[in-house]
């Protein structure tokens, strides 16, 4: 018997999954008026824990016979996954309240997603990769769908299941073709022997490789795979919106680039990701002009920020990693708080249309300054966290992607300035607002707020992603 | 092991028994048919790992999905086949697409088959030769329980995650909200 158990390792997803376990029993005892606040308190406290576990152990290795590394690059994932943990929950009580849908599974279904993301990151085995997908999967599936009695949100929940099996069969298929073709299940840049990977000759490989990053495609909402996201998004409790727009996006660039990273010289799978990365850059912002709903219109987005992501998947040079990092961090604060604002000016109504927001201004000047400093920050405007990172962006893929990579990257920003430029507009016209604001939820408050002041620190002291995973 | 798998009529025999009965499953018109076909595909799969020695898998087919998944299936077909409105759909243009799809996918796949030269490297116990000596379940099971016991360990996660998913979407009248 040869056990490798290294539980150091996997501390924090230990706690996390401790938190599964305790949260589904403990709510079964407690009191209706208890579970109220208890719940979410103890999910934020084994998110916290589990961070503060992330922040204090700087070692790494390999541990469970190479099914779990652990890196630092790949810690500052964990730590933004479990800020947008902590930032759903904060967005959520109230808001679940508010719809009648509060049922305390709802938190544990958010820890275990927290747990299904941290192992999807911080594996370079595929069928840890594939658990660990596949619990994020079906409890976003359960989150996204629990306005159970809600038509349009149930109808969401269901577009998303089918297609996520169905892009999830797709994984599976690709990384069956790939075992085969390379009898390994390892694809870690130091387990695997060079060359071996990097094989054209070898078809199923090609094959399985396709397949593989276009089941990945699917679920990152990169253009031409992305036509649930905007019909999943706008059907979508808000909050889950604000959950799903962010973390799955973390947490399948950071495959994405796990994966390719030591292989990229491998012709066929760079030029595929290329494709989708132009596409995705195109259609988001081609067809985030046209859309009526707030919600869609943020969906478009979400996937042209997937293109400028996987450009910097294919074009790196040793630190693209903290620019990634630096990047998603900055969307993910940026979506969170814009999501939260809207949570905030939609009390009575699920989906506010464009035309509905004038005269917010008159009514609720701070939730309009809020959300304008969120959607210059999506757009990359001077003097916000989001224009840092496509600055970094564009410094780590123009030396590499050369003339041609670089310009779609700036024109497509430019045009997305454009829609952001009109969504702000629409903020500042004259009329009355018609829906209710919240008034009377600390957590939402405390959310965008704390979305704001990180995002300010991370504005002037843009160092601390390098910093923390030890590039300096 | 893999030239005796060409040259064995077994093999032959087995393996155009589950291309018929595939394509069967998919050209029946009515559902039961390709329901039962589908089952009589596992069957022979199963025949095909136990006589290549993997005992255990052949054991886990016939359990699981001849005993539980299809009888699953069957019986949801027999659940809903009480209208008849399967043959109404006009399926034309999927026929088209399904065909299409599949000679592509059959173009790379055959390439791929009759191109491959390389050999797989053979990795850890799961020799041809500790097959025979030790027996292909125990070999598993060590695989299973000593390398890979955090993958199980994370299946019960997903399990766990699934059940209390599927009670709190289908659980009726949930209004004891917190």
């Amino acid at each position: 018997m040869d056990i490798d158990f290294q539980l150091a390792i996997i501390l924090p997803e230990l706690v996390i999954a401790g938190g599964v376990i305790f949260l589904s029993v403990a709510g079964l005892f407690l009191r209706p008026n208890l579970r109220m606040w208890v719940i979410p308190l103890l999910s934020i406290a084994f998110m916290l824990v589990a961070g503060a576990v992330l922040i204090i152990d700087s070692t790494s290795g390999y541990g469970f016979h190479k099914l779990i590394v652990k890196r630092r690059e790949l810690d500052f994932f964990k730590l933004i996954i479990l800020l947008g943990g902590v930032l759903t929950t904060l967005i959520s009580t109230r808001y679940l309240q508010r719809r009648s849908i509060n049922y305390f599974e709802f938190y544990v279904m958010l820890l275990a997603a927290m747990l299904g993301a941290m192992i999807a990151v911080s594996t370079t085995h595929f069928l840890t990769l594939l658990v660990g997908i596949e619990i994020l999967a079906i409890t976003s599936y359960v989150m996204c769908a629990i306005r159970r009695y809600d038509r349009s949100s149930v109808e969401a929940a269901f577009k998303y299941f089918l297609l996520g099996s169905f892009s999830t069969a797709f994984i599976l298929f690709g990384i069956g073709f790939m075992y085969g073709g390379t009898g390994q299940l390892h694809f870690g840049v130091d387990i695997f022997p060079n060359g071996q990977l990097n094989n054209s000759e070898n078809l199923f490989l090609v094959i399985g490789g396709i397949m593989f990053l276009g089941g990945l495609a699917f679920k990152l909402a990169a253009a031409p795979f992305h036509f649930w996201a905007a019909d999943v998004y706008q059907g979508a409790p808000t909050a889950v919106m604000a959950f799903l727009i962010s973390v799955p996006k973390i947490v399948f660039l950071v495959i994405f680039y796990n994966f390719l990273d030591s292989h990229i010289k491998f012709a066929p799978w760079g030029v595929f990701v290329l494709i989708l990365a132009n596409i995705s850059m195109l259609v988001g912002n081609a067809m985030a002009f046209l859309q009526k709903d707030i919600k869609r219109l943020i969906a478009f987005s979400s996937v042209a920020h997937s293109g400028y992501l996987l450009l910097i998947v294919i074009f790196h040079r040793s630190e693209g990693m903290a620019v990634l990092g630096y990047y998603l961090l900055a969307y993910l604060l940026a979506s969170f708080g814009m999501l939260a604002i809207i949570i905030k000016i939609s009390a009575d109504k699920e989906n506010i249309l464009l035309g509905e927001l004038k005269g917010l201004f008159a009514s609720s000047p701070r939730s309009v300054f809020l959300l304008s400093f969120f959607i210059l920050s999506l757009a990359g405007i001077p003097l916000t966290a989001g224009f840092f990172g496509k600055l970094f962006l564009f410094y780590e893929i123009a030396p590499i992607g050369g003339f041609w990579i670089g310009g779609a990257m700036i024109i497509n920003s430019i045009i997305s300035v454009g829609y952001y430029i009109l969504l702000i507009g629409h903020l500042f016209k004259r009329g009355v607002f018609e829906h209710s604001v919240v008034a009377d939820s600390k957590n939402l408050e405390m959310a965008y707020w704390l979305a704001f002041l990180i995002s300010v620190g991370i504005l002037l002291w843009p160092q601390v992603v390098n910093t923390f995973m030890g590039f300096a | 092991m893999e030239a005796s798998l060409l040259s064995n009529s077994l093999f032959w025999v087995l393996g155009s028994v589950a291309i018929i009965a595939a394509s069967v499953a998919v050209l029946a018109p009515n559902p039961m048919y390709s329901g039962l076909s589908l089952m009589l595909i596992f069957f022979v799969l199963a025949a095909i790992y136990i006589w290549m020695k993997q005992e255990y898998f052949g054991a886990m087919q016939l359990l699981i999905y001849v005993g539980a998944i299809m009888v699953l299936f069957i019986f949801m077909i027999m659940l809903l086949n009480t209208r008849t409105d399967f043959e109404e759909i006009n399926l034309n243009w999927r026929w088209g697409t399904a065909f299409l799809l599949s000679i592509g996918l059959m173009s790379v796949l055959i390439p791929a088959v009759v191109n491959f030269k390389g050999s797989l490297p053979v990795l850890g116990n799961y020799t041809e030769n500790n097959i025979e000596l030790i027996g292909a379940s125990e070999l598993f099971a060590e695989a299973l329980w000593e390398k890979s016991i955090l993958i199980v360990e994370l299946m019960s996660i997903l399990l766990l995650v699934g059940v209390l998913g599927a009670v709190v979407l289908t659980k009726k009248n949930y209004t004891d909200q917190i």
